[in-house]
């Protein structure tokens, strides 16, 4: 579909970012070989605005209600030639989004995601596997509601390539899995509302260098 | 939202529920929070577009026994919200749904399959943008059963479908921008009346 011309990005936390991006290529590269990594290794950065963090979850046993969060953003980088990279992935809680606004507050509150104190849910990458070099799956620790748990998420689709509309190179993947809320300790009215959490992402992200990086929140 | 917590109460409502087919004909009506369609599409080469429709009305008739019945759903296509809010007035005019002059979207059964006692599809016309096309909803998960805090009777399900845009005229941006497929999701619950 046609889209308008892309806002700037909220400012953010630049040190904080500067820091991780080099924590980043450090830790990729040195898991790459040397010498060429650097050359075949991508960053991309999460688009908020076309990434999607959809849940499922069984109501009354008797339908599949769905839900997203409205903000997200995250940082991957890829070595195309090593078959490494990092994933990390973060959600805003609070932009939990039903279409109920009395939904969201209950599920905002202290009883589900309790986000005054946890603000974020986040997915970080440990290993990245790949079948031969297509990237099929992704280990790594989610943590939600202050548990940190482990999560393998499967990866249905990888695209790269020139975005025709903007001509910026990017990817867009589409990863899902399925988690217990039990495991994060959200066990409010199980059985009513189900323990099995259907996530899925839509994720589009677009290359950036390691200075632009250091710039975005 | 439920608030209480009963998940006992849920499962035996259930087994109970799922014994001997009605007798006769039922009627539901569908509870809007818990019967939001969604829709996907994709966008470039990349990303999968997601947005669903907050309003939206339906009412369901089903004889088990004589393997008939009817649906009948209306979207409030103002209510069309894409994940991302900058394309929500692009969806929601001329070259989109037009909502000015078609304010809502209506699917109406003409005929309903079962396997069993079980429904599993309903054949349907999808009216859209004043253009009517058949369409055949693919039903999952049709389940009956009871609300475990008000006791009302209901059924739950999951109708899909994916049409192709073009065919309702809804042209804009497809081979270019964006995919011809939508793919449209609809949970169902439903309280007998």
């Amino acid at each position: 579909m046609r889209r308008p011309t892309r806002s700037a990005g909220a400012p953010g936390c630049r040190v904080g970012a500067l820091l991780f991006a080099v924590a980043m290529l450090v830790a990729t590269v040195g898991s790459a070989q040397a010498g060429e990594a650097a050359e075949s290794l991508s960053i991309y950065r999460v688009d908020p605005d076309l990434t999607s963090a959809q849940f499922a979850v069984r109501h009354l046993g008797l339908s599949m209600q769905r839900g997203h969060f409205g903000r997200t953003r995250g940082t991957i980088m890829l070595d195309s030639e090593a078959h490494a990279g990092r994933i990390d992935f973060i959600v805003d809680a609070s932009s939990i989004d039903t279409g109920w606004t009395a939904r969201d507050a209950f599920l905002r509150g202290e009883d589900m995601f309790d986000t005054a104190h946890y603000p974020v849910v986040r997915f970080r990458s440990t290993r990245l596997a790949f079948d031969s070099a297509r990237l099929v799956g992704v280990s790594g620790e989610l943590t939600m509601h202050n548990v940190t748990r482990p999560v393998e998420l499967h990866v249905a689709r990888l695209d790269c390539g020139r975005d025709p509309e903007s001509g910026r190179d990017g990817c867009g993947a589409e990863a899902d899995t399925t988690i217990r809320r039990s495991d994060f300790g959200m066990r409010y009215a199980l059985g009513i509302v189900g323990d099995d959490i259907g996530l899925s992402f839509q994720v589009t992200a677009f290359r950036v260098s390691s200075d632009e990086e250091a710039d975005q929140p | 939202m439920l608030r209480q917590s009963g998940a006992s109460a849920l499962a035996l409502m259930l087994a109970v529920a799922s014994g001997a087919a009605a007798a006769a004909e039922e009627s539901y009506v569908t509870d809007p929070a818990h019967s939001q369609p969604s829709y996907e599409i994709r966008h470039t080469i990349f990303s999968t577009q997601r947005g669903d429709f907050l309003k939206s009305t339906g009412k369901i008739t089903i004889d088990r026994e004589a393997k008939k019945g009817s649906v009948d759903v209306t979207i409030d296509t103002t209510s069309i919200r894409s994940h991302d809010p900058r394309l929500d007035s692009i969806l929601k005019g001329e070259d989109y749904f037009n909502v000015a002059k078609y304010p809502t979207m209506n699917f109406k059964s003409t005929a309903m399959r079962f396997d069993g006692d079980r429904l599993t599809g309903v054949d349907g016309e999808l009216t859209m943008i004043g253009v009517t096309r058949p369409v055949t909803l693919k039903v999952a998960d049709f389940q009956c059963g009871e609300n475990p805090f008000n006791k009302k009777p209901m059924c739950g399900a999951e109708a899909s479908t994916t049409i192709k845009r073009s065919e309702w005229g809804m042209k804009t941006g497809v081979g270019r921008s964006s995919g011809d497929d939508v793919k449209i999701t609809i949970p169902i619950e439903a309280y007998r009346e």
